[in-house]
Formats: structure tokens, C-alpha cells, sequence
């Protein structure tokens, strides 16, 4: 039986709130007041060196705005994490991504309505040589913030320089390009000649952004394609310039005037994005109308409570993620297939969906339903005991063998949504006798057992959303040997017929042709019952009711591409 | 022995500990599970990269071998690269420091400035009603955890009365001063910028309230006890025969000597709040070296966890030798023991 699709879309509009500001303001003098007295003799001495946090020229008077940032019409992001990078050859997490999404221009980008690649620096393409050779057409309005013309030597120098860096997404590429095999055919031309058909080529190169190669070769010291100098500074053609950059705390950006999509009147003039862990912190900054949008990691409970706020709405939308448990098929007693099953019939998915994660559905195979080239025929498990039972007592284990292995499930330490999953599949194998051992741990120790068959869990929680809008992200990169080894692939499940079909369907250059191909290694990847697949979990963030424009693309952090929103209204909405 | 000798001695005693503390920190930051290369790196990373970087942060090499390249790093300013910002520690520790060290000197000024009072009164009225209300306050002080006293002040002063800022150290859209001490109270009032100075004291009360009440409890439950063993002391006894005020025999005699066993805590107070300003550093986000911290532990960046407890272990033992000093002043019997 499925599990309901469960879609909302909470809309709440009511008439700002004011408050008592005059008496505000007293008391806040009042304390301030206070404070600054106790303070004049204890903190003379803390003489620091270091950087200065300064971010404008300030003579000496001390500017204060009301509380709508540094610019008249200011985006202010919260995030949940840090950014480790500005470096868009080096972008793998959502923080990354939304710093490469504002401050370049991505190769191809991703249409909103059809979740398909479309055109964007690149404006067109053809396949020559049965499709390993691929021709793209530049813009030819597309400037730097420099106000330098992007043209194909820039696209070439910034493939060339991500293959050798083998940093951030290239994987993507590495197999299959040489770095000598990406040139120009003209200032406008350029052509990537793969070693073999490469037919999801179209859609990696959303995560392609184009870096400005003067500035940055410039820029190189020992051959480091400007590594350096890209982590802390931006060359890039995107509608934002980086303005200030305090790693960890917060990132400034000013809008690029001349940028090539053009600006909306209410379009934002900056945008600023302050990291905050603390999920309280971050509901009560919604609230008071602190900031524009939040992330989409905070737990259900935290989007419920933002949506009753008269200033926020929470889009709820289907999401091209998968929330699954993989089962290590290289290690006893998962490597048991009627274990396996056994395993993936004990779970209750309807409250893991309904009462843990709180919307969504259940997942039907590798692939997120929503995910153009979903195997449609793959119907999503439910909870039978009975099943369980019956698979367990065709097992080359018995209960008590498998007690005494041991079965372990890691979770990520500190998520309560993780443990909450676990118990649930505690609870359900309980049913069966079997003991399960729910053992959190830091993401560093996951990533670190992903590397071996031996040391990586019976099973683990994984969260793993789109890279790309193509079905490859959740087969190949989860189910070709080639992929092994990395937290996505922790199940090491494959047959030599799976790896064929995904290497086919790699090869194929016919769109359609591809996607059948997808299609037939999930159903091959299923009968193995390499992962319990748990659901597709909703897409839900905060935004400020003030904000307009903002689509769901389903590639992580195209979401908040800034130049695409407005500002309804006059400021915030608080 | 004199006060400058009893001075030297204590700071001589201070290498030890803290080069003690480094060899500990360094093994235990080395040895403990997971590898932090290939989370550095990312998933796609391939395993020849990671062995490139190991052996380019001389993580293939023995402990001891990295032990003494680090040590000699730490000397000449290198502290290691974080894999998390791939900066020197020693900036980005310099760049976050300024902020806990100010969050920590606030905190610890007025938890102290209100123990006293407190405390004396609690103890001058045993088992009356101030000191009742003292018992209850410092109960509550203890036992209620930092992150949550946190979050209900905020949804107190800021949600329900708006009084206070939510967050950060400066509001939206406020410059901060230019960078003297990178402590922003000081550095507005050298700039002249008292709007600034307002706005970053009112950022610094919910916080410094939150990180400053266990020791604020601590102090004054201490400083009461001690007034209570003072008052049955016969200089007590004689001055108030003598027809002295009672604030002078409170404060100047009784106070004096009641004090010393608060200095204690007091001491260890200022590093721990050092160390763990985290939660609360987490919940006002608080751009502070507590928070980047725990940022290292979890992404196991070694470097940063060694240079972080470093510095935590000098500010404890910065802070102790501060007050073996005082002791020696206020109590001139401990220097002469030393003898």
C-alpha cells in the first residue's frame, strides 16, 4: 500500500504588527546605558591582531539603519552551516552552492516548471560523433563583473582547470574527459570531446560554473589554477559581487549592475546571508521579520511553526531527494538477501512518513517519483510482518545468529530525526526477534567507513538529493562500482547486469532512449533490495511574505538564485 | 620570599601545564575515529587525493614526528591549516577570539559585580528571607542549562517585549568601529561612535545574562557561606563592640576575607566560560571562538581543535596565575608559605 502524497502549500498574509517603540527604545537605553558604565574599566587591555572586520569606510560616525541591512532593498539569507568555499570548482555542499549560484553564471542551468537542464551561458548544443562530442553556442552578452566578455576560452580554461583541480563535482567528468579534449572552435564555440557517448553530459554541467580565466590566471601561485585566491574572492559573471566575507559567520554581496538577465525594479540590491545553527534562533529571526529565507534542514516541527506566523510562508513541494537506509550487501548478515527483505518488509514507512518526517511519500526505488525517467512500475514497500517472517525464515541466517553478529544501524549524531528512524526500525524488527543496535555517530566517521565494505554499517541513514536533473545521480553514482566507496553508494550493491545497463544508459545519447535505461536498472537494482527505501520527503523553507519570485528548481541550492526574487511591499514583512 | 620572586615562580609553574596539555590534545585530536582528510576533500573525492593531502599536511608521518613540526609551526605562527576554512588556525582563531573575549570579560564583571552584594546580604540575613530568595536564585542558576535559560530569555526580551536584540554582536546594517582591539565596546568609544557602543552592549546582555548565571550562583552562594563563617569570628565580634558600622565591618573586613575562596572560582570560571561559551555563542550566534570549536570537533578538524584547546588552556591558566597573584596580595600569608 502507498503512503499519501502529502503536498501543502501554507499561505498566510496578515497586516504587520508595531510595537511599543517609544518605551522600547527607553529601556533599551536605559540597559545599554547601564551596561556601558560597568564595562568602562574591565576590557582596556584585549589588544588583538588579525584581520579587520571592517566592511566600509566608516570616518568615525556610526551609521545605523533600521534593521533592513546595508541596502535599501537587502535579501538576507539565513544559514544553517558555514561556507567553506567560494571556489565554485570546489562547491559540493548547499552553502557552496548558493555562493556559486549568485556570484556566477552556471553553464546550463535548470528549468523550474519541467526540472530539465536548459540554456543559459551555453545557449545551444548538438552531439557529433554518436554523441561523445558535444558542440555548445555562448551568449554573446554575457559580461564579468570586471565588465571582460565571458567567451569560450573562459568556458575552456574553467573545465580545464576543474578536471585538473579534481575537486567539487568533477567527478562528474573525470572518467570520461581529458582536459586536452575541451577547446574552443571560436570565441562563441566550444566542444567537449568524451571518450565515449556521454548522454547525461547535458545535465552534469548545471553544477559547470564559468570562472573569469584573466582573473583567476592572474591570480595563480605555483600552479594552484587559483585556488587560493578563489576560496576568499570571486571572478564570475553572476548578478551578485562579493563584498565582504567573515568565513563562518556571514557573506555579503552587492548586485552587479550590468548583469546579462537584466534587474527587476524590486529586485534586491544586496544580499547577505548570516550563519545560524540554533534552530530557535533562526524561527524567532523569521518571526521578528530578521530575515528574507532560511534553509531547508531544519526539523518538521521548525517549518509548522514558521508557517503559523503571519510574516513567513512555508511552500511545501515534492523534492527530488531520497531518504533510504542502505544495506550493506558485502557484510554479514545483511549480505543475505532474505535478510535484506526482511529488513525492508519489517519497517513501518507509513509513521516514518507521516509522524517523523511529516509529509511526503514513500519512496518507490532509487529514483525520487518526481524525477524525470522514475521507474513508475516500482511500487513503495509497506510495513508486513508476515513477509518479514517468511523472508527471515528463508535466510541463510537465523535469528540468533544474527543477534549475535550484531546488527548496527548508524545515525548522524544530533539529528533527532535520524534516531527517531531508527527506533522505528528497532521497533519493527523487535517484531521479528531481531535486536537492533541504533549507534550515532559523526558525519566524518560515516564518510570515513563508506570507504571499505568491512567497515562501513549494516545500515545507515542517508539523505541524498539531486546533484543533477538526471536519474544517473541516484543509479549510477549509487550502484556503479565506480562510485563505491562514497557515503551515496553505502549499500556496495551491484550485479554485472546493473553495471551494464547504467554504462548503456551513459552512453546514450537519445534522451528518452537514456531514461528507459534508468528506468531498467531500478527495477534491477530493487530485486536486490540493496537499501530500505523511505520516502521522498517534502521541500519545505521559510520565506518572508515579502518575497516574490522563488521556484523550486530540485537541484540543491538553485533555489536561491537571488536575482530571480523581488521585494513586495516595503521591506520585510514583520 | 618577595612578591616579584612568588610571581616568577607561579608563571615558571604555568610551561608545564600548558605544554603538558598540548602533547595530550595533540594525540587525542590524532587518534580518535573517522578521517577528516576525505571529509575535507568531499564524497567524490578519490583516494589518491586523499593520501596527496595527507602527506601534504605530514599526516602519513609518526605522531611524534608531527607532534615536533606542529610545535615548531606554533612558534613561528603556523598553527596548521583547518580543513574546514583551509585558513591558518592561528587567524581564524585571531579573527573569533576578540568576540568570546569580550562575551567572556562582560559576563564574568557582572556575574561577580552582582555576586557580592548578593552574597553578603544572604549571608548577613541567614536564614531570612534574602537569604531564602539567594538559596532559590542560585538553585535555579545552577541547574537550568545554559542553551535553555538562553532561549527563554530570548523569547522573553525579544519576542514577547522586544526589548533586546535577537542575535549577532551589531545590528543590521550597523558599521562596526574601526578595528583597535577588535573588542567592539572598546573600539566604538576610541572612535567616538557611542551609537555603536549602545547597540553592541545591548547585543551583549542576553547573552552575558544566559553564559553569566551558574557563576553568578556559584559566587554568591560561596561568598555567603564564607560571610557566615566570618561573622563568628572574634574581630567581628570586636569591631561591632567597638560600635562600627556594619556596611564597613561587611565589606571592608568581613568581605576581604570571605573573598578568597570565590577567587578560586572565579579563576577556573574565566576559562571555562572560555571554553564553553558555545551553547550560548550557538543560540545569539555569536560569531565566537567557542562556536568555531565545536565547528572543528564535529568536522574533526584537528588542527583547529588542537589550536582552540590551546588557547582555552592559557586563558585557564592565564586566569589562575591572575589569581595565585591576587591571593598573594590579599593574603600575603600564601606568598610567605611558598617559603
Amino acid at each position: 500500500m502507498s503512503s499519501p502524497k502529502i503536498y501543502h502549500t501554507w499561505n498566510y498574509r496578515l497586516p504587520m504588527s508595531t510595537g511599543d517603540t517609544e518605551r522600547r527604545k527607553f529601556l533599551q537605553l536605559m540597559g545599554a546605558g547601564a551596561t556601558s558604565v560597568a564595562l568602562a574599566g574591565c576590557s582596556g587591555n584585549g589588544s588583538q591582531q588579525g584581520d579587520t572586520t571592517e566592511t566600509g569606510d566608516d570616518s568615525g560616525s556610526d551609521q545605523q539603519s533600521d534593521g533592513e541591512g546595508g541596502g535599501e532593498n537587502d535579501f538576507h539569507f539565513i544559514a544553517g552551516q558555514v561556507f567553506g568555499t567560494l571556489d565554485p570548482a570546489e562547491q559540493v555542499d548547499y552553502t557552496q552552492g548558493l555562493a556559486a549560484q549568485n556570484l556566477y553564471d552556471e553553464f546550463v542551468t535548470v528549468d523550474p516548471d519541467s526540472l530539465e537542464p536548459t540554456a543559459h551561458i551555453a545557449d545551444s548544443w548538438d552531439t557529433e560523433d554518436g554523441g561523445s562530442t558535444w558542440v555548445f553556442t555562448l551568449r554573446d552578452d554575457v559580461t564579468f563583473t570586471d565588465g571582460e566578455i565571458l567567451t569560450a576560452e573562459d568556458v575552456v580554461y574553467s573545465m580545464r582547470r576543474m578536471l585538473n583541480m579534481k575537486a567539487g563535482y568533477s567527478s562528474f567528468w573525470l572518467d570520461t574527459l581529458d582536459p586536452s579534449n575541451v577547446n574552443a572552435r571560436d570565441e562563441q564555440t566550444v566542444v567537449f570531446e568524451f571518450s565515449q557517448a556521454y548522454g547525461p553530459a547535458l545535465a552534469t554541467f548545471v553544477q559547470f560554473y564559468i570562472v573569469n580565466s584573466q582573473v583567476v590566471k592572474e591570480n595563480e601561485q605555483d600552479g594552484d589554477y587559483g585556488k587560493a585566491y578563489l576560496r576568499n574572492n570571486s571572478a564570475g559573471s553572476g548578478a551578485y559581487e562579493l563584498e565582504n566575507w567573515e568565513q563562518g559567520t556571514s557573506i555579503e554581496m552587492t548586485a552587479y549592475d550590468d548583469y546579462w538577465k537584466g534587474w527587476e525594479e524590486n529586485s534586491f540590491d544586496t544580499f547577505r546571508s548570516t550563519v545560524i545553527t540554533e534552530q530557535s534562533t533562526i524561527i524567532n529571526t523569521m518571526r521578528e521579520g530578521g530575515g528574507d529565507m532560511t534553509d531547508q534542514y531544519m526539523g518538521t516541527q521548525a517549518y509548522k511553526e514558521m508557517a503559523s506566523f503571519p510574516n513567513v510562508r512555508v511552500p511545501e513541494v515534492p523534492q527530488l531527494q531520497l531518504f533510504h537506509l542502505p544495506l550493506n550487501t558485502q557484510k554479514a548478515p545483511t549480505n543475505d538477501i532474505n535478510v535484506r527483505k526482511a529488513i525492508a518488509y519489517a519497517f513501518d514507512y507509513e509513521s516514518a512518513v507521516n509522524d517523523i518526517i511529516g509529509g511526503g511519500a514513500v519512496a518507490a526505488g532509487p529514483v525520487p517519483r518526481e524525477m524525470a525517467g522514475h521507474n513508475d512500475d516500482i511500487e513503495p514497500m509497506s510495513q508486513d510482518l508476515d513477509r518479514a517472517r517468511e523472508f527471515l525464515d528463508q535466510s541463510d541466517y537465523t535469528v540468533e545468529e544474527i543477534n549475535d553478529i550484531g546488527l548496527e544501524q548508524v545515525v548522524v549524531a544530533g539529528t533527532e530525526l535520524q534516531r527517531q528512524i531508527g527506533l522505528v526500525n528497532q521497533a519493527g524488527l523487535a517484531e521479528l526477534g531481531i535486536e537492533l543496535d541504533i549507534n550515532p555517530q559523526q558525519w566524518a566517521t560515516i564518510t570515513d567507513r563508506a570507504t571499505d565494505p568491512e567497515k562501513t554499517a549494516h545500515i545507515t541513514n542517508i539523505f541524498h538529493t539531486a546533484k543533477m536533473p538526471s536519474p544517473d545521480s541516484h543509479t549510477y553514482l549509487m550502484y556503479h562500482p565506480s562510485s563505491f566507496g562514497s557515503y551515496i553508494s553505502q549499500s556496495w550493491h551491484t550485479t554485472d547486469e546493473i553495471t551494464s545497463v547504467l554504462e548503456e544508459a551513459r552512453r546514450t545519447t537519445d534522451l528518452q532512449g537514456r531514461l528507459e535505461k534508468y528506468q531498467e536498472a531500478q527495477a534491477l537494482v530493487v530485486e536486490g533490495m540493496p537499501s530500505v527505501y523511505i520516502a521522498n520527503p517534502p521541500y519545505r523553507i521559510g520565506i518572508n511574505e515579502n518575497v516574490s519570485g522563488w521556484q523550486y528548481h530540485g537541484v540543491m541550492s538553485f533555489d536561491w538564485d537571488v536575482h530571480s526574487m523581488q521585494r513586495e511591499g516595503d521591506g520585510r514583512a514583520k | 620570599m618577595s612578591y616579584v620572586d612568588y610571581i616568577v615562580r607561579r608563571g615558571f609553574q604555568s610551561i608545564p601545564v600548558v605544554f603538558g596539555l598540548s602533547v595530550l590534545i595533540f594525540v587525542i585530536s590524532r587518534v580518535i575515529p573517522g578521517d577528516p582528510v576525505r571529509l575535507a576533500l568531499g564524497p567524490q573525492a578519490s583516494q589518491q587525493q586523499v593520501e596527496k593531502l595527507r602527506a601534504e599536511m605530514g599526516l602519513d608521518q609518526p605522531l611524534p614526528l608531527q607532534y615536533v613540526d606542529w610545535l615548531a609551526g606554533v612558534l613561528q605562527g603556523d598553527w596548521g591549516m583547518s580543513l574546514r576554512t583551509n585558513n591558518n588556525v592561528l587567524s581564524d582563531i585571531v579573527a573569533r577570539l576578540p568576540a568570546t573575549f569580550e562575551l567572556v570579560v562582560v559576563t564574568l564583571f557582572f556575574a561577580v559585580l552582582l555576586a557580592i552584594p548578593f552574597g553578603v546580604v544572604a549571608g548577613t540575613n541567614k536564614d531570612r528571607w534574602q537569604d531564602h530568595l539567594s538559596r532559590i536564585t542560585a538553585l535555579f542558576g545552577v541547574s537550568m542549562p545554559r542553551f535553555w535559560v538562553a532561549i527563554v530569555l530570548q523569547i522573553i526580551f525579544v519576542v514577547s517585549l522586544g526589548l533586546l536584540p535577537l542575535s549577532g554582536r551589531l545590528s543590521d546594517g550597523v558599521v562596526p568601529p574601526p578595528a583597535v582591539t577588535h573588542l567592539f565596546l572598546v573600539d566604538s568609544l576610541i572612535a567616538g561612535q557611542f551609537g555603536t557602543f549602545v547597540d553592541a552592549a545591548k547585543h551583549l546582555v542576553l547573552p552575558a545574562f544566559a553564559l553569566g548565571l551558574a557563576t553568578l550562583a556559584q559566587v554568591m552562594r560561596l561568598i555567603r557561606s564564607d560571610m557566615i563563617d566570618e561573622q563568628r569570628k572574634d574581630y567581628v565580634l570586636a569591631a561591632r563592640a567597638y560600635g562600627l558600622p556594619n556596611n564597613l565591618i561587611e565589606y571592608k573586613y568581613m568581605l576581604r576575607n570571605a573573598f578568597t575562596s570565590s577567587l578560586t572560582v572565579i579563576g577556573l570560571a574565566f576559562g571555562f566560560l572560555l571554553g564553553n561559551a558555545f551553547l550560548v555563542e550557538i543560540v545569539f550566534a555569536w560569531p565566537g571562538m567557542a562556536r568555531y570549536g565545536v565547528q572543528a570537533i564535529l568536522y574533526q578538524d584537528f588542527n583547529s581543535i588542537v589550536g582552540i584547546t590551546i588557547v582555552v588552556g592559557v586563558g585557564f591558566v592565564s586566569a589562575n596565575f591572575v589569581v595565585d597573584l591576587l591571593y598573594g596580595y590579599i593574603d600575603p600569608r600564601v606568598r610567605l608559605e611558598e617559603n
